[in-house]
């Protein structure tokens, strides 16, 4: 790979002497091979199987740089997009448009990065690339003004959907859910062979930050429920253990730290892309990048990833995951 | 086939102006010409509004038109007139008229109803909107035909949409348009309705007998260039005097009633005998045989339309309605003062038409009829888009200005106000939030009550724009509301400038922005703009170490 292999980005200076990698676990596990710290390990991570040692899967993909350059590079350390889009599949990408802002404002997902995910499934050679959203401002505005629609326009293959009406929603049910039991979901998302959650990353007034899960509300009609009718961080966690993206790419080339998720608020352009598979870690990643609302955070003291992680979604502690940052 | 070719193209123009004007005011194409061109409503507005409205001055070309080639306009050009004879052909083609008993008297109507509505006007009551034949044709398109086309082409999408999927004509089976909503359909409706059900008397009743602007071109058409000649051939068959649609013929067919002549030339094409031609005419002398040019009023009715405008004008002034304000009435950004607002906005719907949210809602008679169709911000419904400005880029009168984007952002039509006993967070103890989560200003924050969040409104950086009341969750009216308190209206001047001298906080962007550092801890707070001893009150989502450790 091209790339130069940085290391583990530090998380929290604080802790940096604390620090300890899965890998580098485990390998300490396998030097006194001592079944009890292997055990030890399985019982501290409630990641599911995949933990089982993979020593060269990366996990999180960070790079930073110029966008198109940063999203490839980023995919590429995860295997590269043939690991998630074949030949004639049909892909939904999810970005956030749901404001009529342009991406300077930092309330909508960077249509550059947008773009460079759609070139990447084009040569992987998808039949047919969706991107939706469930705005929430007038569609064709948030469209236009969100630049997603020129991106749309400038590749063959390409549609772009802001779903409002009804008619587009299908009622499912959610097995599993504690609060939400049923949900209306986007048809063209239950048909599709993939879905690729392209979040900004923003702060959230109700959920604390907007990442990867919270950006999953945009593709489902009632959300005026997760706030009156239930709690909606486990409403979240609920969407996401139903709704499981098989590529999730941060956009944090901008995180609004303040004021979100509708502006105005503090913007900060980070200038980085966080790509991985899983919902829990690449959230819980995110927030330790910013300082939201001027305040050092970690994943776990975000309620929903705290939560999703506690019920088995994905691992929250970056120092358990194999990262790879790289700048081009 | 020419008048119905020149009809259709006309229409045409006039409903792409109408249609396309949010994408064309982009291309500064003047899509308000039409109802520009009507100098009763020109004439009408700046008597009343006591003002002068430059964009008006186009209406000058019409007149000038109409001195050249008679009453054109009323035949050819005018989309009401083409909406009554398309209605005609539709629905009344095989009907047998009725005719009147006085059609003389009846014909001079229109110059009565001209003279009450400009005395109503110098008393400054604008009744023009409900009269003015543009104005009344941009309401029927606006509030009647657009949401049905939209609902038929909607209605045809959902049709299609299995077998286009199926077809992989991915484009068209995710098409699909927002259907507007107008509160004044009902009327409208029953309004035109109306205007056509009088053609089972004459054809173009309307035109012939009561419209205002008719009445005011053919105060000029008689001194026109072209004429209604018939040559000495005539044999008195009496067609052209039965087939006229305006009436404009009398019993001698060598005499033209030449103020009702529209210049349509159906006298010219069935004429048997090919006798009838129109060519251009020295002016006429005051008593020419062959073009009377009579209006037909009586001094008696003349001065009694002008007292009823008078009077009816007292109705207006007389009404609580100049003195108290509707609570809840919320005028577009950039509308004038309430009371010029009221004398120059002609009711045409054309900010209704382009709105894009559709908060923009013609008035119900509820409000007073002084305010009648004017427009107001149905915030419930929808809000108004902090970004974007057309309602004033199409206003013909200018009774909302044409503001830069600039200028808008911050033209403050009102300021939200919580009603506590209704709002989940406050009274029902539940995490809402919602009103903040989609405030574009900014203007809300959250308090700790009782150890949950619930939201405050900060006035002096709220806008007005109701975003928060179109999404607020609780059933029913909104437990935050927008109230006319603190909407700005500058008849002319700068609102950034009133805006900074009220102090006011209105923005829709941090205009401060980082430079590309890398990570936030790059920044210092007093690079971000945050005071590390005061920071911005943490979102519930947040939980802090010490309560993960319980």
């Amino acid at each position: 790979m091209p790339e130069a292999l940085i290391g583990i980005l530090p998380v929290d200076e604080k802790t940096d002497n604390k620090r300890i990698t899965r890998r580098d676990f485990l390998r300490l596990a396998a030097k006194t091979g001592t079944a009890a710290g292997l055990a030890f390990a399985l019982h501290r991570s409630a990641a599911p199987l995949w933990a089982v040692p993979n020593l060269e899967k990366v996990d999180l993909a960070v790079a930073r740089g110029e966008v198109g350059r940063s999203v490839k590079a980023a995919i590429d350390a995860l295997g590269g997009i043939g690991r998630f889009v074949r030949k004639g599949q049909k892909v939904i990408i999810k970005p956030n448009m749901s404001f009529p802002n342009p991406p300077e404002w930092g309330t909508t997902t960077n249509p550059e990065v947008v773009a460079a995910i759609v070139g990447l499934c084009r040569e992987a050679g998808a039949a047919r690339i969706l991107i939706v959203d469930n705005p929430l401002r007038r569609p064709d505005i948030c469209l236009k003004r969100s630049g997603i629609l020129a991106v749309a326009q400038k590749f063959t293959g390409t549609h772009v959907l802001a779903a409002q009406d009804r008619s587009f929603f299908k009622e499912v049910d959610v097995p599993g859910g504690r609060v939400l039991h049923t949900v209306m979901v986007i048809k063209d998302v239950l048909r599709a062979d993939v879905l690729i959650n392209v979040p900004i990353s923003k702060s959230h007034n109700a959920a604390g930050v907007s990442l990867g899960m919270k950006n999953l509300m945009g593709l489902i009609l009632d959300r005026d429920a997760f706030h009156e009718k239930f709690d909606l961080n486990q409403g979240i966690v609920d969407l996401s253990r139903f709704i499981r993206p098989d590529l999730i790419v941060v956009d944090a080339t901008r995180a609004l730290i303040t004021g979100g998720p509708s502006g105005p608020g503090k913007i900060v352009p980070l200038g980085i892309i966080v790509a991985g598979t899983d919902p829990v870690a690449v959230d819980s990643y995110t927030v330790s990048l910013a300082r939201w609302y001027g305040r050092s955070f970690k994943g776990k003291n975000v309620r929903h990833i705290l939560l999703a992680h506690q019920q088995g979604l994905g691992e929250i502690d970056p120092a358990r995951l194999m990262i790879k940052e790289m700048a081009v | 086939m020419v008048q119905r070719a020149l009809q259709a193209l006309f229409l045409l123009i006039f409903l792409l102006l109408l249609f396309l004007a949010a994408d064309l005011v982009a291309y500064n194409v003047p899509t308000d010409i039409f109802l520009r061109l009507s100098p009763f409503i020109a004439l009408s507005v700046m008597i009343a509004g006591r003002t002068v409205i430059a964009g008006l001055a186009v209406s000058l070309f019409l007149i000038g038109a109409t001195l050249i080639f008679g009453r054109f306009f009323c035949a050819y050009v005018c989309p009401f007139g083409t909406t009554i004879d398309f209605i005609d052909w539709l629905a009344l083609k095989k009907i047998k008229r009725r005719g009147l008993k006085k059609p003389e008297k009846v014909l001079s109507l229109k110059y009565y109803f001209l003279l009450f509505l400009v005395v109503s006007s110098l008393f400054s009551l604008t009744l023009v909107h409900a009269f003015d034949p543009l104005a009344l044709a941009a309401r029927v398109y606006s509030f009647l035909v657009y949401p049905l086309g939209i609902f038929l082409a909607n209605f045809s999408l959902d049709l299609f949409r299995p077998a286009a999927g199926s077809l992989n004509w991915t484009a068209l089976s995710l098409t699909r348009f927002s259907q507007p909503v107008f509160t004044a359909n009902l009327s409208t409706f029953l309004l035109l309705a109306g205007i056509a059900a009088l053609n089972i008397f004459q054809p173009r009743f309307w035109c012939r007998n009561l419209c205002p602007l008719g009445a005011l071109l053919s105060l000029v058409s008689h001194l026109g260039f072209l004429k209604r000649t018939v040559g000495p051939g005539c044999n008195y068959c009496g067609q052209c005097r039965k087939k006229c649609p305006m009436g404009a013929i009398e019993e001698d067919p060598y005499r033209t009633k030449v103020r009702e002549c529209v210049q349509c030339r159906t006298c010219v094409r069935i004429c048997p005998v090919k006798e009838v031609s129109f060519r251009p005419t020295g002016p006429l002398k005051p008593k020419e045989k062959t073009h009377p040019i009579g209006m037909g009023l009586s001094r008696r009715t003349f001065i009694a339309a002008a007292i009823s405008g008078a009077a009816t004008s007292f109705l207006a002034y007389g009404h609580p309605s100049r003195l108290l304000r509707d609570p809840g009435l919320i005028r577009p950004p950039g509308a004038l003062p309430e009371e010029l607002f009221l004398d120059t906005c002609i009711r045409c719907g054309s900010c209704m038409r382009v709105c894009i949210t559709n908060t923009l809602q013609p008035c119900s008679l509820e409000t007073a009829f002084t305010r009648l169709w004017t427009p107001y911000l149905n915030q419930r419904l929808a809000p108004c888009e902090a970004t974007c400005n057309l309602c004033g880029q199409v206003c013909p009168t200018q009774a909302i200005r044409r503001l830069p984007l600039a200028e808008k952002v911050v033209a403050k039509i009102g300021t939200a106000y919580i009603d506590r006993r209704r709002c989940l967070s406050w009274e029902y103890d539940r995490l809402c939030l919602i009103c903040d989560e989609q405030c574009p200003y900014d203007a809300i924050d959250l308090v700790e009550e009782g150890g949950l969040k619930c939201p405050v409104v900060y006035e002096h950086k709220c806008s007005g724009c109701g975003m928060c009341e179109s999404k607020c969750p609780v059933e029913g009216r909104s437990a935050i509301v927008v109230l006319p308190v603190g909407e700005i209206r500058l008849k002319t001047g700068s609102y950034l400038k009133e805006v900074d001298s009220l102090n006011l906080d209105l923005k829709l962007v941090e205009e401060k922005q980082l430079p590309a550092k890398g990570q936030t801890r790059d920044f210092s707070y007093e690079d971000l703009g945050l005071d590390p001893d005061n920071l911005p009150p943490l979102p519930p989502g947040f939980i802090l170490d010490e309560e993960i450790e319980k």
